[in-house]
C-alpha cells in the first residue's frame, strides 16, 4: 500500500479540517452566544484573505505589521457587523429575521469585496514556502504543515480562553441566560461584541491561512458549507464536537479524492445527512434547551 | 346576527375586488404591454409560485427554508424529461413535475427536518449545492450545464402557447390557483397547526400539535408549489439548464418573498415583481443591483420585517382609526366581532 500517498492525503486532511473546525467554532460561539445562525460567516472569511492579500500584496508590508494591522481591521469589522446585523434586531419577535438579516450582510460583503478587488480571483503566494520530502517520493508542502500548526494554537488559545480566564466564563454565563447575566452586572454588550470579534478573527485568520492554496476569490465562502457539516457531524452547539467533526470532514473528504474528483464534495454532505438520519444530536452533541 | 351579516359583506366586498383587479389584470396586461414586458412579466410569475412556496414555509411556519430552488429544479428535469424524452401533453408533464417534487420534499424533509431551526436552514443550504452538483453532472438526466433545449410549450389540447401573450394566460391561471390556494390554506387545520409551530413550539407540542408532521407537510406542499414552478419554467423558456438552480438564485427567491411581506400571497407578489422588475429599471446601475439587494435586506428586516403588504396594513389601521371608520373605535362598538386570524 501506498503510505507515502496515505500520509499527503491524511496530512491535507487535517489541514483543511483545521480550516473547517475555524469556521465551525466560529459559528457555534455565535450560536451559544447570541442562539442565531450567520450567514456572513463565510463572506468574513474570505474577507480575511482579501485584507491580508491587500496588506501583503498590494501593500508590500512585513508579515509582523501586516498580523497587526489584519487583527485590528478584523476586531473593527467584528463590532461594525454586530451593531449592524444583530444590534437593531436583537429583540424582534421573529428569530428569523436576523438569520435574513445576515443573508443581506453576507451579499452586501460580496459584492463590496467584488467591487474594490474585481471578481477576478487573484493569487497569494504562500506563507511558508516549500516542500517537506521525506523518502524521495513524498512531498508535502511546508504550507499544510502551518496550518495545522496555526490552526491547533487557535483552538488552544480558544479553549484556554473559555476554561481558564475570567472573562470566558462572564462570556459563557452571559451566552446561556443573559438576563441573569445583566443582573449580576455583567455587561452584555460588550460579551456580546467581544464574541462577534472573536469569531471574526478566528475565520479572518483562517481565510489568511487558506488563501495561498486556494486562489483569493469571492466563492470562498462556500468554505462556510463544510465548517457547518463538520459542526452538525461532531454535535450540535458543541465547540469540542465542532473541532473534532470538523477534522474528520476534512479528512473523510481528502480521503473521498482517492474514488471521485467531481462528486467529493457530495460525498461530504451524503456523510452529513447519513449522521442526520441516524444521530441527529452528532456525537458528541448536547441539546440546547430551549426556553419555555 | 346583524354582526354576522356584516361580517359576510366584508368579505364578499373584499372577494369581489380581488376579483374584478385580476379580470382587469387579465385583460389589460397582455394587450397594453409590448411583448418585451410581457416576457418580464411572464418570468416574475415563474417565480411567483415557487415563492408561494417560501410563504407557507416562512410565513406560516416560521422556517426558513432555501430548497425551493432544488425543488424547482427536480419539477423542471422532471417536466422536461416527460415532454422530451416521453411525449407526453403538458398537463401530465405538469402533474409529474409536481408529484415528483413533492415526493423529493417527502423524503428529504422527513430527513431534514429532525434538524432544529437555524440548523435546518443550514441544512437546506447544503441541499442545494450537492444538488446543484448533481444536476450539473448528470448528464444522461439533465444534460449538465448545457441544458435541455426545444421543450414543447404549454397546451391543452389545441390551444397551444406560442406567444408570450398566450404564455402569459397560462402562467396568470395556475398563479392564481395557486395563490388561492395558499390564501385558503391559512384557514384550514394546517394553517392554524403552522401558525401555533411558528409562534412556540413547545407550546404547540403541550397542545396536542404534531410538530414534526406538521413542518413535514408544510415542507411537502413548499416542494410541490415549486414542483410547479419548475415544469412552468421549463415549458415557459423551453430551455432549462443547471445554471438555473444555484444558492444565489435561492436568496434572491426568499428576498422576493420577504420584500413584499411574507405571510401574505399578495405581498409575495407584490415582492416578486419588484425585484423581477428592479434590474430593468436600474439598468445604468447593473452591477450594483446585488450589493442594493443586500442592503435593502439587512435595512428591511430592521424596519419593516413584515414587509410591504405590513407596512401597508399599518398605514391602513392606522388611516382607519384616525378617521373613525374602524368597528372598533365606532362609539357604541361592542367587542363580539370575530377578529381575523393572524
Amino acid at each position: 500500500m501506498n503510505i507515502g500517498l496515505y500520509l499527503q492525503l491524511l496530512v491535507i486532511g487535517l489541514s483543511m479540517g483545521m480550516i473547517y473546525a475555524i469556521l465551525a467554532m466560529g459559528i457555534v460561539l455565535l450560536v451559544r452566544a447570541v442562539g442565531v445562525l450567520n450567514f456572513a460567516q463565510g463572506e468574513l472569511f474570505m474577507l480575511g484573505a482579501y485584507v491580508c492579500y491587500a496588506l501583503t500584496v498590494q501593500l508590500h508590508m512585513p508579515i509582523y505589521a501586516m498580523l497587526i494591522i489584519a487583527l485590528l481591521v478584523f476586531v473593527l469589522f467584528g463590532t461594525l457587523f454586530m451593531f449592524a446585523v444583530y444590534w437593531p434586531l436583537r429583540n424582534s419577535k421573529w428569530p428569523a429575521t436576523i438569520i435574513i438579516s445576515t443573508l443581506g450582510a453576507s451579499v452586501v460583503l460580496k459584492e463590496v469585496v467584488k467591487l474594490i478587488w474585481g471578481s477576478v480571483p487573484v493569487v497569494q503566494p504562500p506563507i511558508i514556502k516549500g516542500v517537506l520530502v521525506m523518502g524521495g517520493k513524498i512531498r508535502i508542502e511546508y504550507q499544510y504543515l502551518f496550518i495545522i500548526g496555526i490552526g491547533s494554537l487557535l483552538i488552544i488559545a480558544v479553549f484556554l480562553l473559555f476554561d481558564k480566564l475570567f472573562l470566558g466564563r462572564t462570556m459563557q454565563a452571559a451566552a446561556q441566560d443573559s438576563y441573569a447575566a445583566q443582573l449580576l452586572g455583567i455587561p452584555t454588550v460588550i460579551t456580546t461584541a467581544l464574541t462577534y470579534i472573536i469569531s471574526a478573527s478566528l475565520v479572518g485568520i483562517g481565510g489568511w491561512l487558506v488563501s495561498p492554496l486556494f486562489l483569493v476569490s469571492t466563492s470562498l465562502g462556500s468554505f462556510l458549507l463544510k465548517g457547518f457539516a463538520g459542526m452538525v457531524i461532531g454535535g450540535l452547539g458543541d465547540v469540542k464536537g465542532a473541532v473534532i467533526g470538523s477534522l474528520l470532514v476534512g479528512v473523510i473528504e481528502s480521503f473521498a479524492t482517492l474514488f471521485t474528483a467531481t462528486f467529493k464534495d457530495a460525498v461530504v454532505f451524503s456523510v452529513l445527512i447519513i449522521v442526520l438520519i441516524v444521530r441527529p444530536t452528532g456525537f458528541f452533541g448536547q441539546k440546547i434547551s430551549e426556553k419555555v | 346576527m346583524n354582526v354576522c351579516m356584516s361580517y359576510m359583506k366584508k368579505q364578499t366586498r373584499q372577494f369581489l375586488v380581488v376579483a374584478v383587479i385580476l379580470a382587469l389584470a387579465a385583460v389589460l396586461v397582455p394587450t397594453l404591454s409590448s411583448h418585451y414586458v410581457i416576457t418580464v412579466v411572464n418570468g416574475a410569475l415563474v417565480f411567483y409560485v415557487g415563492c408561494l412556496g417560501i410563504c407557507v414555509m416562512l410565513g406560516y411556519g416560521g422556517m426558513v427554508s432555501f430548497a425551493t430552488i432544488s425543488f424547482m429544479g427536480f419539477g423542471a428535469y422532471m417536466s422536461a424529461n416527460l415532454s422530451l424524452k416521453a411525449g407526453m401533453p403538458f398537463l401530465i408533464c405538469m402533474l409529474g413535475a409536481m408529484v415528483f417534487a413533492g415526493f423529493c420534499a417527502l423524503v428529504i424533509g422527513a430527513i431534514l427536518l429532525r434538524l432544529s431551526g437555524t440548523f435546518f436552514t443550514f441544512s437546506t443550504v447544503a441541499l442545494v449545492l450537492i444538488v446543484y452538483d448533481l444536476f450539473t453532472n448528470l448528464r444522461t438526466l439533465t444534460g449538465g450545464p448545457d441544458g435541455m433545449g426545444g421543450i414543447p410549450p404549454f397546451n391543452i389540447g389545441s390551444f397551444v402557447a406560442d406567444t408570450s401573450p398566450k404564455n402569459f394566460y397560462f402562467l396568470f391561471v395556475a398563479s392564481i390557483l395557486a395563490a388561492l390556494f395558499v390564501h385558503r390554506l391559512k384557514y384550514t387545520n394546517l394553517g392554524r397547526r403552522l401558525a401555533a409551530v411558528r409562534d412556540n413550539e413547545i407550546a404547540a407540542a403541550t397542545m396536542g400539535v404534531d410538530v414534526y408532521r406538521t413542518k413535514v407537510t408544510a415542507f411537502v406542499i413548499a416542494g410541490v408549489l415549486s414542483g410547479l414552478s419548475g415544469s412552468l419554467m421549463v415549458h415557459n423558456y423551453h430551455f432549462v439548464g443547471s445554471s438555473s438552480f444555484v444558492f444565489d438564485q435561492s436568496t434572491t427567491m426568499v428576498i422576493m418573498a420577504m420584500l413584499g411581506g411574507v405571510s401574505h400571497p399578495g405581498g409575495v407578489f407584490l415582492g416578486t415583481m419588484i425585484i423581477t422588475m428592479l434590474p430593468e429599471w436600474l439598468k445604468p446601475l447593473q452591477e450594483y443591483i446585488r450589493l442594493f439587494y443586500g442592503l435593502g435586506v439587512m435595512l428591511l428586516m430592521v424596519f419593516m420585517p413584515a414587509g410591504l403588504w405590513g407596512l401597508g396594513e399599518q398605514i391602513s389601521t392606522r388611516l382607519k382609526e384616525r378617521f373613525h371608520l374602524s368597528r372598533k373605535t365606532r362609539i357604541g362598538a361592542d367587542d363580539a366581532s370575530p377578529k381575523e386570524v393572524v
